[in-house]
């Protein structure tokens, strides 16, 4: 599934690839997917997308809607691939994340709203569902999630001024089960002018039959004066019983923001070592804390700052609110005047809805994004053909610089940090060779030590990147893949390496492995 | 003007107070009240124009209280336009510094950038209001979503009520989208008037690539444009 598994950790147990050999890795085959002259396509780019795996056939779906089924055993020869989906859509919609597998067919998510059933040896588009109304800004980015007989699809569109809303449609007829408003109970429905939208895939617990989503930031974003109150539940998480679409609980992390804040990133499951204890719910949010949450009645656990500097509040209080919360305020008072030399602290690019990981391996949960609050011992950022270049092209460069965070999720404790020279658009990927993956967005792989994080070994692609790595293993060979691909018009990276320049409009799907 | 749309505007220009950068907590077009007379219109606007129906703002004016320099309108009304105090969002935009642009956000509403104006009659009372999305200077990313302006417009004076009809096609005109956007919806509401216009589509010979393949990302129509005007004989 989309993030690896039902618990969003981005874990793999494969050991193939580790530490003693991950310096050897070389690209096994490419194949190039799409590109944005070759039709009505998406000019936003790739979106950190995963692609899928199962008995060795590769499903992926491009920045641009065309999803293709690709044979792992034969250097990614195509099978399949259904270019029909993206026909007359808007190129200007967000593209989605990913795929999910249910049975015989393959769930595709397009942007228009609409959810499709491929037929999975052939690719014949079998149902299509609509689910939202395009005309009220609604789209879907989350890839879907499958839990059981159910699809269950969380809703963009902040960009539109979508409501955010969550459904579960049948898997076997596409009915619709339930329907969730993020924004249901809202402190202020005068005032509130949508929100709450959904752009990455949810979790599921087992134990507890809950699905686990956050959610965005209420809109206007910048603007809290125009929808007084909590804004009640964007910046949120939601727990759903899966049968029944009861909201279960929910636990907001900055209630009333005024800073612009989205915390529609992934929400991991950790179970504690021997798996008696009780899941918890850990996030690194884009308010620039990791938080611990109880998966069984969301009740605040613990949170610590995984950037450092941040001012907009004090701190965290018992439970769970930024200290300055005042239940009820129409606005809260929060800091938002008092750090101009230092606005983009926390930024608000870093982890708002790339993929985390958590390894069970270490204990330890990974977070990317980029920095922001760093103001002094900036180091020299360092490109291949400007060694120090300090990413004139753009004066505020040094706030984008990548940060990954290991914390160890019970405690929240920070245990490594690290720098990167470019934000971490990605995510990450954790491995039981002793491995984090990540890609930084001027189209680097880093293999990283999972525990201090220092690099093992590094790679440079031919253009951009902010599609994490996966992993997997064909006829017990671990391979891992990657996507390259960007174009002049991404958004995603504030200022480009001198050797970038413009990048080509591509999408190439790289598949590394030791040497056969 | 209605209680409840008077409430509305004193509710938001109390919130104008809350912390905020200091370019925020300035006056914003829903400031301004229906009825209201030329002394009552708040300052803090700056470059005052004749309006051109929604359209780029045109001669320049000293302020409000000069809009008899403009041409009335079928109607009888003046449309003068003006700007937000936008100069703290140029300097975070030199800095690159994207939180404090977004926060300062110049002459918007509801993150859409705007322009806006007042529609005063040969009294000089406010009328009407007027928002049309502002197309200049913006990337065509964000250009793309101002059709849907028009949908948190409507949530603000309440989604039920609206009346929409699709407005005449023009010959060759196509979707840019899997549906064509071209509505008016109209509403009245305590004592006013209100419509709102949402158009996405591509004019005839508009599309996202060429004959060769070649990407035209700027070709569309997307737009919203806003009216509120008293009703008359509505106080």
């Amino acid at each position: 599934m989309n993030l690896g598994s039902y618990d969003g950790g981005r874990y793999s147990g494969l050991t193939g690839i580790n530490r003693d050999n991950v310096s050897k890795l070389v690209v096994r085959y490419s194949v190039p997917l799409g590109g944005l002259i070759e039709g009505s396509g998406n000019f936003r780019d790739a979106l950190p997308l995963s692609p899928l795996v199962e008995d060795g056939f590769i499903y992926i779906v491009d920045g641009w809607g065309h999803v293709s089924k690709l044979d792992g055993r034969k250097k990614g020869e195509l099978v399949w691939q259904n270019k029909d989906l993206q026909t007359d859509l808007d190129s200007w919609l967000v593209a989605g994340r990913g795929l999910a597998l249910y049975r015989n067919f393959v769930i595709v998510a397009g942007s228009d709203g609409r959810i499709h059933w491929l037929d999975k040896d052939t690719g014949k588009t079998v149902r299509s569902v609509q689910v939202g109304d395009p005309k009220q800004g609604y789209t879907i980015e989350a890839s879907p999630l499958v839990v059981g007989d159910r699809i269950i699809v969380g809703g963009g569109g902040a960009e539109r001024g979508a409501l955010g809303r969550i459904d579960a449609l049948d898997a076997n007829t596409g009915s619709p089960l339930w329907h969730v408003d993020t924004l249901e109970g809202a402190s202020n429905p005068a005032g509130f002018l949508g929100g709450g939208t959904i752009s990455q895939t949810g979790t599921y617990d087992p134990k507890t039959g809950l699905t686990i989503w956050g959610t965005g930031h209420p809109n206007p974003r910048y603007n809290p004066g125009v929808r007084p109150g909590d804004s009640l539940h964007a910046n949120s998480v939601l727990a759903i019983d899966t049968e029944t679409g009861d909201l279960r609980w929910h636990f907001q992390y900055t209630p009333g923001d005024i800073n612009g804040f989205s915390e529609d990133g992934t929400h991991l499951l950790v179970t504690p070592a021997g798996g008696s204890g009780e899941t918890v719910v850990a996030h690194f949010a884009n308010n620039g804390y990791f938080y611990g949450l109880d998966g069984k009645q969301g009740a605040f656990r613990v949170a610590t700052p995984h950037v450092v500097g941040l001012e907009w509040t004090a701190g965290i209080d018992k439970a769970g609110h930024p200290i300055e919360y005042k239940a009820g305020a129409t606005t809260q008072a929060y800091k938002s005047g008092a750090w101009q030399n230092h606005p983009d602290c926390p930024n608000i690019k870093g982890t708002s809805s790339f993929a985390s990981a958590y390894s069970s391996r270490t204990g330890l949960a990974y977070g990317s994004g980029a920095d922001g609050c760093l103001m002094e011992n900036i180091p020299p950022i360092k490109t291949e053909s400007a060694p120090g270049w300090l990413g004139a092209y753009y004066s505020g460069a040094a706030a984008d610089m990548g940060m990954l965070t290991a914390v160890e999720p019970l405690s929240g404790a920070v245990k490594a940090q690290r720098l990167f020279d470019f934000p971490l658009h990605a995510g990450a990927l954790a491995t039981a060779g002793g491995l984090v993956f990540t890609t930084t967005a001027e189209g680097r792989l880093h293999a990283l030590n999972d525990e201090t994080l220092e690099t093992l070994w590094s790679t440079k692609f031919g253009s951009l990147t902010d599609v994490p790595p996966i992993t997997f293993s064909v006829d017990g060979e671990q391979f891992l893949a990657v996507v390259v691909g960007g174009n002049a018009y991404t958004g995603g990276l504030p200022y480009r390496p001198p050797e970038m320049g413009l990048s080509e409009p591509l999408f190439v799907l790289l598949v590394l492995g030791l040497p056969s | 003007m209605s209680a409840r749309l008077t409430g509305a505007c004193l509710m938001l220009a109390l919130f104008a107070a809350s912390p905020a950068l200091a370019c925020q907590g300035g006056p914003t077009v829903w400031d301004i009240q229906l009825g209201s007379k030329l002394d009552e219109l708040p300052g803090g606007f700056t470059d005052h124009a004749c309006g051109s129906n929604g359209g780029p703002p045109g001669r320049l004016i000293a302020g409000f209280g000069a809009f008899k320099e403009c041409k009335p309108d079928g109607e009888g009304l003046y449309e003068v336009a003006f700007r937000y105090d936008d100069e703290q969002e140029f300097i975070a935009r030199a800095l690159e510094q994207s939180r404090a642009v977004a926060l300062c956000e110049g002459t918007k509403a509801f993150g859409f950038p705007v322009v806006p104006s007042v529609l005063l009659d040969a009294e000089g009372v406010v009328r009407g209001l007027r928002l049309s999305t502002d197309p200049r200077g913006i990337e065509p990313a964000d250009r793309s979503n101002d059709w849907a302006l028009g949908n948190l417009l409507k949530r603000r004076y309440g989604e039920d009520g609206w009346v929409c009809e699709d407005l005449p096609e023009i010959p060759a005109e196509t979707p840019v989208a899997r549906f064509k956007l071209k509505e008016a919806c109209t509403k009245s509401a305590d004592g006013a008037e209100l419509t709102v216009q949402s158009e996405y589509y591509h004019r005839p010979g508009q599309s996202f690539t060429d004959e060769f393949g070649n990407v035209q990302p700027n070709l569309f129509v997307s737009q919203t444009r806003f009216e509120i005007k008293q009703t008359p004989g509505s106080k």
